[in-house]
């Protein structure tokens, strides 16, 4: 997906939930989902509602995804590097193992 | 909000035990007025954790009367306005050296003759409910009828059925001095005029001291300031409350080995608390440092690390927050629910971190001792005036 910024410098490729968003350099995660067009960066754990970056520079923590495998990480405060596998967060982290007792 | 200039009983303090005296009070039919400096519930009440537990204490009738508080709480809850997120989903204290599998045992009889549901888990039982306790944890003994809850939705609640019950609830005033007539209380100056009463219950935690000062009564409550960490919302790391076998160690000022410099200087014990609402609240240190309740990064960083020792996986999560309370402590540890030298004035305070689960049944006690029914619980344990022979 190309991008609604103008993009400076090197262009890399991180994957937005498996599709390919072309991002500059340099950029945060938060910017290059934005400018490919995505506004929800996640889903809330209780009401199971949208939200996106807001304050984009850490505060709100609005803008979770997961990152290369880690949940919960604040979008805005992420550089993009070429390759990064990124998802939405949809509710809260999950560490349950399967077929555990655990509730 | 009506102000009163009487009433029978005034109740000074608005966390869970003064609400939940003033609720006993009002529901048994008696007039009372609630006084509290902030809303309901302020100070200490919402710097807490929410357990409503017998584990901490060994058996005796201390051990006796937590549970007499926990078994009250479905009996009030119907009446609550609110959800206060009450779940008796156990406790497990976790056990990381075999020395202390002796007294784990011990432990386990004792509770189980005194009537408490008690079961012992060994390191496979533990790992196949909770996959991601460390390998160093050898049993773990759980107490099933344990609880937790919302403590501010508790005294929220309370307060709510209590001005139901037809009680004055006062927020934003401050009780400043017990007024005495000979040595009998005649009422309770507040900031917003003064309240005419014959009878005064102090439920002030720690600033309980400050207020008996001022009708010459002497009580010995400190502040014990103990930190919660909280972790954002997070699903299976941890099933259900735990606490670690040195919590016991810790609470009674014993040395514990295989701790760190910090973790014994700050009494740090891994408690916790999987929220309702997701996020996970995480303990615990105790320490006296006066009124001081502003979190302190090395007794935060020295808790963390308790919590990595037995469930590494909390590395995974954030913590978003961070608080520090003060615990109403006496020298022995245990509450003072009692009658003064001054006609009228009675104390019920010092409940240190086991005031929410004894939140309704010192209610209930006190609401007996001022009607002068017999309690239902021997309250000689808890006299103020044992600490002065």
């Amino acid at each position: 997906m190309k991008s609604v910024f103008p993009l400076q410098g090197r262009q890399v490729t991180i994957y937005v939930d498996d599709a390919p968003v072309t991002a500059a350099e340099g950029m945060t995660v938060a910017a290059a989902v934005l400018g490919s067009g995505v506004e929800s960066t996640r889903e809330t754990a209780c009401r199971h509602e949208a939200r996106g970056p807001f304050c984009h520079m850490g505060v709100c923590f609005e803008c979770l995804m997961e990152i290369d495998g880690k949940p919960n990480q604040q979008a805005c405060l992420v550089a993009v590097r070429d390759g990064m596998r990124v998802r939405r967060q949809v509710g809260a982290p999950d560490f349950r193992v399967d077929g555990m007792a655990q509730a | 909000m009506n102000k009163r200039e009487y009433a029978d009983v005034v109740v000074v303090g608005g966390g869970a035990i003064g609400a939940a005296v003033t609720c006993y009070l009002a529901r048994s039919g008696m007039d009372v007025a609630l006084v509290e400096l902030g809303e309901v519930p302020w100070g200490s009440s919402k710097r807490c954790d929410g357990h409503a537990v017998t584990y901490d204490s060994p058996p005796g009738f201390f051990s006796r009367f937590c549970k007499m508080g926990l078994d009250l709480f479905p009996k009030i809850i119907p009446e609550l306005p609110c959800d206060i997120q009450f779940e008796p989903e156990g406790i497990g204290l976790l056990a990381d050296d075999e020395k202390d599998l002796d007294t784990l045992h011990q432990t386990l009889e004792g509770k189980r003759s005194e009537g408490m549901n008690v079961e012992l888990w060994d390191q496979d039982e533990l790992r196949r409910h909770e996959p991601h306790v460390a390998p160093s944890v050898v049993a773990c003994l759980n107490f099933w009828g344990d609880a937790k809850l919302n403590p501010m939705r508790l005294a929220f609640g309370l307060s709510r059925l209590a001005e139901k019950h037809g009680a004055a609830i006062h927020t934003r005033t401050q009780a400043r001095a017990i007024l005495k007539d000979k040595d009998a209380v005649c009422g309770v100056e507040t900031d917003k005029g003064v309240i005419r009463c014959r009878r005064a219950v102090l439920c002030a935690g720690v600033w309980t001291p400050v207020i008996a000062h001022t009708a010459g009564v002497d009580v010995p409550i400190r502040p014990r300031q103990g930190h919660i960490l909280v972790t954002e919302r997070v699903r299976g790391l941890v099933g259900k409350n735990y606490a670690e076998f040195g919590y016991l160690a810790a609470k009674g000022g014993q040395k514990r080995s295989g701790v760190s410099r910090d973790m014994e200087q700050f009494g740090v014990a891994m408690v916790l608390e999987p929220t309702s609402d997701g996020t996970i609240l995480c303990g615990s240190s105790r320490r006296f440092v006066g009124m001081d309740m502003t979190p302190h990064p090395a007794v935060m960083r020295a808790q963390a690390q308790r919590i990595l020792h037995f469930f590494p996986k909390f590395a995974e999560a954030r913590l978003i927050r961070s608080y520090a309370g003060l615990r109403p402590a006496t020298p022995d540890g245990k509450p003072i629910i009692s009658a003064t030298e001054v006609q009228g004035l009675y104390v019920a305070a010092g409940h240190e971190g086991n005031g929410i689960g004894l939140s309704l049944v010192t209610g209930h006690v006190v609401t007996q001792m001022l009607k002068g029914e017999e309690p239902d619980f021997d309250l000689e344990h808890f006299r103020l005036d044992r600490f002065r022979q």
